[in-house]
């Protein structure tokens, strides 16, 4: 980042801010989660099924968040859960960055056929509910961490593709094209040194809130039991499993909803902030 | 005689936009002999900006049809060569100085990748070599404490260092031929004369062949000795600019000499030409000047006058010429 990249005080940077460390504490708990989970996420305990939040009457320091139905700790399930949560995100926002910005970038710049084809690739796409297209994907090839990525950049990558696209559209008939251009510089150069990195703010601010909407579909999948599979615990399979009991223990399904909607929420506040920020010709 | 740097021949351009052709060229012929400065004038949409940009095909050609009896570049057949041949000959044959040094510049790359982007590609620079490169010519173009600049971005920089930083781009690889299409018309008027000069300068010191794009007919009394008048997509006068200035041929040259800004002359004295210019959509088949000209004919409005020689190394496409007439 460069020197000029300072924060003014202000409502916005304010926002941002606060979104950043949202996601940052995220990204910290699913980094370290073995070490400041306090208990193990799987560890069932029989004697301590249903255990409220410490600040209700029954609930206990050993269990901040409480217990869930077979008595594991929710705190330390949704704090495992980040694992899961984020790094589906963060794969499915380079998966899909990177399909859809070169998409994009092609079909922006070359025009023609090539645009016309990709548009109603891209048109196609988005006519098609995402999700229908997930469940039919996962229950037909199997869910697991990539399988649910790719699903994943395959609803993503359009999102990307259109941006990019329009960004690249406008930047291409810019005079400092024209003057690289000029001086014989090669398309594939131009591509990449020129056009590339004037559509990296729109990249940036897509991926910032396309990380939030992969992380709800994520727990979307997994709540619909399609996700990511394996003994962690994840979001989404933590809203279904806590489903049953939403009358009785609240605490089963509202922590790790909590959990997402504060990461979603980190997240799109970041992108806002990004968009503002990430533009040279806005900033200072 | 020596080879041309730059020979048209016939030039037309045509844009298809939506169905309606615009005809933005309509035959232009222009010769250039190796480091012989030549000013372009006309107004808004007569061409002159499309017909220099044709030149290196730097028109998006699914838009523009481009077509001429000649378009040599430097010997080079330009509408033949592929487009790996075309980026060989941009830059150390002909290289662009562009109106608006504000959106010239790209404003996510610093300043010193952006001038020596020609450079890395013709040369294969690295990095080091191309940023010591890039001090350099800063340097060459007036720009105080290169070493400070070529690590900036552009938004950090004024326009007219901005347009210095433009020039040093153009410059990187001396081009036989230097187009510069109204490099001054964004600027502060103080700011001008020194681009103008600077340009001037190295054109000298380097000897190469320059075109100036321009509707300031001022200006051109300055830095050309030879300047082309275009109207509607052609050339209508072609002229020493000593000639061109005290004695034009052609009714529209007239009109734009009458029409310049002076200061000796008061403003409600100075004579616009009647009229608009010709709509670029319609073909003509007349002098395109008619309708808007005191002395034509029923001739003038049915033929197209031709460039024909006047005498005084004079080109002029008019039937009746105010001076050298035939």
């Amino acid at each position: 980042m460069s020197p000029r990249f300072r924060l003014r005080p202000g409502r916005r940077d304010t926002l941002g801010l606060i979104g950043a460390t949202i996601l940052l504490l995220a990204a910290g708990c699913a980094l370290l989660a073995p070490w400041i989970a306090p208990h193990d996420p799987t560890a069932v305990s029989l004697l301590a099924r249903m255990k409220p939040p410490m600040w209700i009457d029954g609930g206990s320091l050993a269990h901040p968040l409480g217990t869930d139905n077979l008595g594991r700790d929710i705190l330390s399930r949704v704090i495992w859960g980040s694992r899961i949560s984020l790094a589906v995100g963060v794969a499915a926002v380079i998966v899909g960055a990177s399909i859809g910005s070169t998409i994009g970038i092609v079909a922006g710049y070359f025009g023609g056929w090539i645009d016309n084809i990709l548009s109603v690739v891209i048109n196609a796409q988005l006519s098609f509910p995402f999700i229908l297209l997930a469940i039919f994907l996962l229950a037909t090839f199997g869910g697991g961490f990539w399988p649910v990525v790719f699903v994943l950049a395959l609803g993503a990558w359009v999102n990307y593709a259109r941006v990019v696209r329009g960004m690249v559209m406008s930047v291409k008939n810019q005079d400092y094209v024209h003057a690289a251009i000029s001086v014989g510089v090669p398309t594939a150069r131009i591509l990449r040194t020129t056009v590339l990195p004037n559509t990296l703010s729109p990249i940036v601010v897509v991926a910032s809130f396309s990380m939030a909407q992969a992380i709800l579909a994520e727990a979307a999948l997994s709540f619909l039991g399609v996700g990511v599979d394996g003994s962690n615990p994840s979001w989404g399979v933590m809203l279904n499993d806590g489903r049953a009991y939403l009358q009785t223990a609240w605490w089963l399904t509202a922590m790790p909803g909590l959990a997402i909607a504060l990461t979603v929420l980190g997240g799109n506040l970041c992108g806002d902030w990004l968009q503002d920020r990430f533009n040279p010709r806005i900033g200072n | 005689m020596s080879a041309s740097i730059l020979d048209i021949e016939d030039l037309h351009v045509t844009f298809r936009q939506g169905g309606r052709s615009i005809h933005a060229v309509r035959g232009v012929s222009l010769r250039l002999q190796p480091g012989e400065v030549v000013g372009v004038v006309g107004e808004s949409g007569s061409g002159k900006s499309v017909a220099m940009m044709s030149v290196a095909r730097l028109l998006d050609e699914k838009q523009a049809g481009i077509r001429a009896d000649r378009l040599d570049l430097d010997g080079q057949p330009v509408l033949g060569l592929r487009k790996r041949q075309l980026e060989a000959l941009r830059g150390p044959t002909v290289s662009y100085i562009f109106q608006d040094p504000l959106s010239s510049l790209n404003p996510v790359l610093t300043v010193g990748r952006q001038v020596t982007e020609g450079l890395r590609r013709h040369r294969g620079l690295d990095r080091a070599e191309a940023r010591t490169v890039a001090i350099d010519l800063l340097r060459q173009v007036g720009i105080p404490s290169p070493e400070l600049r070529v690590n900036q971005h552009p938004h950090e920089a004024s326009g007219g260092m901005r347009q210095r930083m433009m020039i040093a781009m153009a410059l990187a690889l001396r081009p036989k031929l230097l187009i510069a299409d109204e490099p001054t018309t964004a600027l502060d008027v103080t700011v001008q004369a020194d681009i103008i000069r600077l340009v001037q300068g190295i054109q000298r010191e380097v000897g190469m062949a320059m075109i100036w794009v321009t509707h300031d007919l001022a200006l051109l009394a300055r830095v050309a000795r030879r300047v082309v008048v275009m109207y509607g997509g052609r050339i209508v006068e072609d002229a020493p600019s000593s000639v061109l200035y005290s004695a034009p041929a052609h009714p529209y040259t007239r009109g734009l000499l009458d029409s310049t800004s002076r200061f000796d002359v008061p403003f409600r004295q100075q004579t616009p030409i009647p009229g608009t210019p010709p709509d670029p959509a319609q073909r003509i088949e007349a002098c395109a000047f008619a309708p808007r000209c005191p002395r034509a004919t029923d001739l003038c409005r049915s033929r197209i006058p031709p460039l024909e020689d006047r005498g005084q190394d004079r080109r002029a496409a008019c039937f009746h010429p105010l001076t050298g007439g035939a």
